[in-house]
């Protein structure tokens, strides 16, 4: 062997190893046996709670539902992004067509791992990175309660995503940079309403995935928590929720709490765009959870 | 000589044709403009409306039935009904700093159906006369539900 050639033969292995690396690297991970071992049984009342407050209903019910519409799981909504059209699918009880054949487990790994039952990730458009932050309780009890809506025919046509967004493996390299189940904000003496609102908000609500701006790798960016920024998708921007002047500064908690009833803000405009179906499912909390997330909206640091 | 005189007449009916179409052009945009404003304005006193009835709703102002029924009735002649499209024509999808979105003129069957189930509901609202509280509330609700469903799709977000 020349040296040129074990020089080349070298590099292979090189780049082998780093391919195996990063093949490794990017494996979907689910939930280990320790942690499933945690789900407890769930109440199907307590979840109710727990659907209102994680908006499942804004992208995986019929676009616009009220009412009772909102529980008819059928999928269809298209969220155009950057990265192509994602496509909430159906997740009714329908046992073909939606998850009519999951386990609470399999819901537990989809929602805090972004791992499907046959082991692929899912897109961080199904906001798993929020998610995450839940408790095991929570899952369990959603499951519960999504065991009694109905079942609804009729699967939703699939992302078109453009190439390399194509490659689901590629997920597993976004989910080591952003999927972190931490909370997002060291709060110093937080008081029980305030601790309430901060798992409302950085968990099951969400609100982090539109109201905070995002980096170039598609993550948010957390010293910007809140601030606004434009629309992931589609034209407009999405206003900074932190207590400034460029922001909801001069809101009174009970405004606010009242804006997340009734979409109307201290001038009495109307909530319009995403807010709307926000606030559908917002509505329908126990008003001190709605409480709990405007005192946490109050307690954050000011963003510009 | 001829061929002079028909160039001149020629070089005339241009400029005059040309004066005409930008005059065209002007009053169009000047009325694409002033309608926009005109959509606005009428948007703009609901929220003025809403400012009397909201704090009423959520318990922030006393409820008193004359102030009341004077706003809903003001709500009333504000409302447009099913000739809403009379404010959006075509031609003022863009301009002014209009947040209509193309939705608006793409599926202008959805816009005008909240338009009339708003002005249905002030209609019912009017024709109640809410006595107290109560009363207000419900009749108010599915007048303020049409606000949001209408921002959903037709207004760009902020
Ligand atoms: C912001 C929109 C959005 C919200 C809110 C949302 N999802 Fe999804 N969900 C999606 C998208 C988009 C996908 C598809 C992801 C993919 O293709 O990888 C998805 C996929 C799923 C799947 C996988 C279904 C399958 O057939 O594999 C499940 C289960 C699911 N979501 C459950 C939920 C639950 C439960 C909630 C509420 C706690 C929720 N989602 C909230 C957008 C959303
Ligand atoms: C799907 C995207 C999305 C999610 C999730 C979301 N919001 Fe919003 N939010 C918006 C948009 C868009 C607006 C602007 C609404 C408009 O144009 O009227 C908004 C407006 C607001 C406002 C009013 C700000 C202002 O200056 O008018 C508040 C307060 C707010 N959101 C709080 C929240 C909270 C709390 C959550 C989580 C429970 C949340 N949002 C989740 C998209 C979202």
């Amino acid at each position: 062997m020349n040296r040129a050639t074990r020089f080349s033969l070298a590099l292979l292995a090189l780049a082998g190893a780093a391919g195996v690396a990063a093949w490794v690297m990017t494996a979907p991970a689910t939930l280990d046996a320790a942690e499933l071992a945690t789900l407890p049984q769930g109440d199907a009342e307590r979840g109710e709670r727990v659907f209102w407050a994680s908006g499942c209903a804004s992208c995986h019910a019929r676009e616009g539902a009220t009412g009772d519409d909102m529980l008819e799981l059928a999928g269809g909504l298209e969220l155009e992004t950057d990265f192509g059209t994602f496509v909430a699918p159906n997740i009714s009880m329908h046992p073909t067509d939606g998850i009519g054949d999951w386990s609470a487990a399999d819901l537990a790994n989809a929602m805090l791992r972004g791992v499907s039952p046959d082991g692929r990730h899912y897109y961080p458009a199904f906001p798993y990175a929020s998610y995450a932050r839940m408790e095991m309780g929570d899952v369990a009890d959603l499951y519960a309660f999504m065991r009694t809506l109905p079942e609804v025919e009729g699967r939703a046509s699939g992302n078109a995503l453009a190439f390399p967004y194509t490659i689901r493996r590629g997920v597993g390299l976004w989910k080591a940079m952003h999927l972190d189940e931490g909370p997002v904000l060291a709060l110093p003496d937080e008081d029980d309403t305030v601790a309430r609102g901060q798992y409302l908000v950085e968990g099951p609500g969400h609100c982090g995935e539109c109201h905070t701006p995002r980096d170039f790798t598609g993550g948010l960016d957390t010293s910007r928590w809140l601030a606004g920024g434009p629309s992931m998708e589609g034209p407009g921007r999405i206003p900074n929720i932190t207590p400034s002047a460029d922001g909801i500064g001069s809101w009174s908690e009970f405004e606010i709490a009242a804006y997340l009833e009734s979409g109307f803000t201290p001038d009495f405009d109307s909530a319009g765009g995403r807010m709307a179906a926000v606030i559908r499912n917002l509505a329908r909390l126990p008003e001190e959870d709605r409480q709990a997330i405007a005192a946490y909206l109050k307690a954050i640091p000011a963003q510009p | 000589m001829i061929g002079a005189e028909i160039e001149t007449r020629m070089e005339t009916f241009m400029r005059i044709a040309l004066l005409a179409a930008t005059t065209l052009v002007l009053t169009m945009s000047a009325a694409g403009a002033d309608i926009i404003e005109e959509r606005q304005a009428i948007m703009k006193e609901r929220g003025d409306i809403m400012r009397v009835l909201g704090p009423i709703a959520q318990g922030q102002q006393p409820f008193d039935a004359d102030t009341v029924l004077a706003a809903l009735e003001r709500m009333n002649e504000n409302a447009l009904g099913d000739s809403i499209m009379d404010y959006f024509p075509e031609g003022t999808e863009t301009g002014g700093d209009t947040r209509a979105t193309p939705a608006v003129w793409e599926d202008s069957e959805a816009f005008v159906e909240i338009e009339t189930t708003y002005s249905a509901n002030i209609q019912a609202a009017v024709d109640a006369a809410p006595g107290d509280l109560d009363e207000f509330r419900a009749a108010f609700g599915p007048i303020a539900a049409q606000c949001g469903a209408c921002h959903e799709r037709f207004r760009t977000q902020q």
